[in-house]
C-alpha cells in the first residue's frame, strides 16, 4: 500500500514538474491499449481493478491432509447403538470366553479362566485361599472388549483366582568373576514364588 | 621308641574331595568333550557359563522389552500408524497396557488390537484439529487469530 502511494505522489510531481514545462504528458486510462515510453508516470490508482489470480503453489496449502473429524451429535447416536449392543450381549451372556487384562505384583497378566499364573513375589495368603484381584484394565469377550481408563469399576468385573503353590525358585547362581585377576563372587538365589489359578472372569448384567 | 616322622609326613588332605568336584561336575554334565567329565577343565567352563547366566538375565529384560516394542510397532504399521504415534496417543487417552501385554493382544487378539489402533488414530486427530485449525487455547489471545 505505501509502494502504491509513493509511485503515485512521484507521478504527481512529475505530472507537475512537465505542465510546468509545458510538456504534454500522455494520460493512457485505459488498460487495453498500448503504453508509451512515459507509462511510468501514470498513476496506478487510476487503473480499473483486475480480477486476482493466485497461482497454486508448495506453500497455497499446508503438507498435512485437512483434519475433518465426524459430526458431533451423529457421533453421540453411535456410541449409544455401540453400547447398547454391548449391554445386550452381555445381558444375554452372549460371550463365551472372556479374557482380562490384570494389573498384579508389579505386572500385568492377560488371563482368562482355568489359567495358570507363576508369580515371583510372596503373597500373604495361604493355599486354597480364594483371591480377587482388583486392578482389571482390560475384559474382552469375542465381540466386544471393555477398555478401562486405565482401571475398570470394581462392581462390573471380578476376577477370582485361588493359591495352588507357594515354592522357591531352583537356585539361581550370581558369579561374578574377572579372569586372570583372581576375583570372583559366587551367590546362590532362591526367590519366593507363588502358583495362581484363575478360576472366573464375571461382567456385571448391565454397562452404564 | 615312637617312629613319628612317616605320621607326620602323611597329610590328609580333606576327606571329600570327590564329592565337592561331583558337585561341580553336574553343572557341567551336559558340555561337549572332556570338560563334561575332568575337573581342571571343566571348573574353567563352568565359572564362564554362570558369568554368562548372570549377565544374561539383565540382557533378557531389555530383549524382552525390544521384541514386544518391534511386535507392536508391526501390529500398529498394519493399521497405519507408527509405533511412536500408537504408544503416545494410548498415554494420552490414559490407557495405562504395558508393552509385554499389547503385544500379547497384537497376536492373540487383533479385533482388540484394531480397536485400541483406532482410537489411538482418532485421539491423534483430536490433537491436530485442537492445533492447527486456527484456534487458540481458551484464555489466551494473539494478534494473528483477531487480524484474522
Amino acid at each position: 500500500m505505501t509502494a502504491c502511494r509513493m509511485f503515485a505522489s512521484y507521478t504527481r510531481m512529475a505530472m507537475a514538474a512537465c505542465s510546468l514545462r509545458g510538456l504534454a504528458v500522455p494520460l493512457l486510462r485505459r488498460f487495453d491499449t498500448v503504453f508509451l515510453v512515459r507509462a511510468r508516470l501514470q498513476s496506478t490508482q487510476e487503473l480499473p481493478v483486475q480480477p486476482k489470480y493466485a497461482a497454486i503453489t508448495s506453500l497455497t496449502q499446508p503438507p498435512w491432509k485437512k483434519v475433518i473429524l465426524p459430526n458431533p451429535e451423529e457421533e453421540i447416536l453411535h456410541h449409544k447403538e455401540v453400547i447398547q449392543q454391548a449391554n445386550t450381549m452381555i445381558s444375554e451372556r452372549d460371550y463365551g470366553r472372556l479374557f482380562a487384562v490384570v494389573q498384579f505384583a508389579a505386572r500385568q497378566w492377560k488371563v482368562t479362566a482355568e489359567d495358570l499364573i507363576l508369580i515371583e513375589a510372596p503373597l500373604q495368603a495361604e493355599c486354597g485361599d480364594r483371591i480377587c484381584m482388583e486392578k482389571v484394565l482390560l475384559v474382552g469377550g469375542g465381540n466386544f472388549t471393555l477398555l478401562g481408563r486405565p482401571l475398570l469399576k470394581k462392581d462390573l468385573v471380578r476376577v477370582e483366582a485361588t493359591i495352588i503353590e507357594k515354592t522357591e525358585t531352583w537356585p539361581k547362581i550370581s558369579f561374578h568373576y574377572k579372569a586372570r585377576k583372581r576375583e570372583q563372587r559366587k551367590h546362590v538365589i532362591a526367590t519366593p514364588q507363588t502358583v495362581l489359578r484363575i478360576n472366573s472372569i464375571d461382567i456385571a448384567p448391565t454397562l452404564r | 621308641m615312637v617312629l613319628l616322622s612317616l605320621a607326620l609326613l602323611m597329610r590328609n588332605r580333606g576327606p571329600d574331595r570327590y564329592w565337592k568336584h561331583q558337585e561341580l561336575l553336574k553343572h557341567a554334565r551336559h558340555f561337549r568333550g572332556r570338560k563334561n567329565r575332568c575337573y581342571s577343565l571343566a571348573i574353567r567352563t563352568v565359572r564362564r557359563a554362570w558369568r554368562y547366566a548372570t549377565i544374561g538375565r539383565h540382557l533378557k529384560k531389555r530383549d524382552m522389552r525390544q521384541l514386544w516394542i518391534t511386535r507392536i510397532a508391526a501390529g500398529a504399521g498394519e493399521h497405519g500408524l507408527k509405533y511412536s504415534q500408537f504408544i503416545t496417543s494410548l498415554l494420552k487417552c490414559q490407557v495405562d497396557l504395558n508393552r509385554k501385554v499389547l503385544a500379547d493382544l497384537a497376536i492373540t487378539e487383533p479385533k482388540t488390537f484394531k480397536c485400541l489402533a483406532a482410537l489411538a488414530e482418532r485421539r491423534r486427530q483430536e490433537g491436530f484439529h485442537a492445533l492447527l485449525n486456527d484456534k487458540e487455547p481458551p484464555g489466551i489471545f494473539s494478534r494473528i487469530v483477531q487480524q484474522r
